[in-house]
């Protein structure tokens, strides 16, 4: 041990032999009193998923998002399609199984034609 | 395995039991937190800090039986926080204000000591500090400073060369 150690070890005697103020522990005990008792955290984590789920909900406009995904997930498209077969049948179509075009295009059959007030749907074989 | 059962209760939210595992050792928390702010008040301060952040986590600690090296560490990082806004607020040295705790001290060389040990970077001090004044081996002092056990003893080492050079050849 040089001479330089000796002394910081000797200067460090007096903090070796420090105790702690008897008001130490009376402080620690009111400070932990004072502190707030934890919360259940998965309380917590469940009620920060449901206020931000709200508030995408209805602070944002999404609208139009809603409207496109919901006839992608629930098949508007087909149901439609479907259903020509059976407006067909209810008479509300018109029944044509003819095939039209020129002659150097191909020929293009078609069995009825539905048509309602926005647009005309030709129903292919 | 006293302590394990009472780190198992403090972590089911028990204050008391956090309590006494901290009085226990109130000795040893008080010095390590007196080494590096070497102020009465402050010291409690930071304990006071300390025990707060331990009741809010210590559901996160994994090992009961290292409760108290855990702890410790808190306390460390308290103590730089503390020292951190001190060097904010003041510009005064502390070293030279007579503080209670320095009153039976008479030896001119202690101060010369310590007035060195400001020379040092915040790291190598505090390496020297926790070596020499509190007597930890480098082990404990590369998990209380959160650095490897290679970078404590260059630390030791090169404040100790650093302080030799400042003593000028007085003590070498």
């Amino acid at each position: 041990m040089s001479e330089i150690e000796k002394h910081l070890s000797e200067e460090g005697e007096e903090i070796r032999t420090l105790k702690a103020p008897d008001a130490l522990e009376n402080r620690l005990r009111m400070r932990l009193k004072s502190t707030p008792p934890k919360r259940n955290k998965t309380w917590k984590k469940w009620s920060v998923i449901a206020a931000s789920l709200l508030f995408a909900f209805f602070f944002t406009y999404q609208f139009e998002t809603i409207a496109f995904y919901g006839k992608e997930i629930f098949g508007y498209d087909a149901v439609l399609t479907d259903s020509l077969r059976e407006l067909n049948e209810q008479g509300r179509g018109q029944v044509i199984e003819k095939s039209a075009g020129r002659a150097d295009v191909r020929r293009k059959p078609a069995d009825c034609h539905v048509h309602d007030s926005s647009s005309t749907w030709w129903k292919r074989r | 395995l006293q302590i394990e059962k009472r780190v198992q209760k403090a972590q089911r939210g028990d204050k008391e039991a956090l309590l006494q595992l901290v009085l226990d050792k109130k000795d040893e928390y008080y010095r390590l937190a007196f080494s590096y702010l070497r102020h009465e008040e402050d010291a409690m301060d930071a304990l006071e800090d300390m025990i707060v952040i331990l009741y809010e986590k210590i559901d996160r600690l994994k090992k009961p039986a290292s409760f108290y090296s855990w702890s410790k560490t808190i306390l460390v990082n308290e103590c730089n926080t503390l020292l951190r806004k001190r060097k904010k607020v003041t510009v005064m040295k502390i070293d030279e204000q007579p503080s209670p705790s320095n009153e039976g001290e008479s030896a001119i060389h202690k101060l010369d000591v310590r007035r060195h040990l400001d020379h040092l970077s915040a790291d190598q001090r505090e390496a020297i500090q926790l070596r020499y004044w509190l007597d930890y081996d480098y082990e404990t002092i590369a998990q209380l400073t959160n650095v490897p056990l290679g970078t404590v003893k260059s630390r030791i080492a090169n404040g100790l060369k650093k302080l030799k050079q400042h003593f000028g050849g007085e003590y070498v």
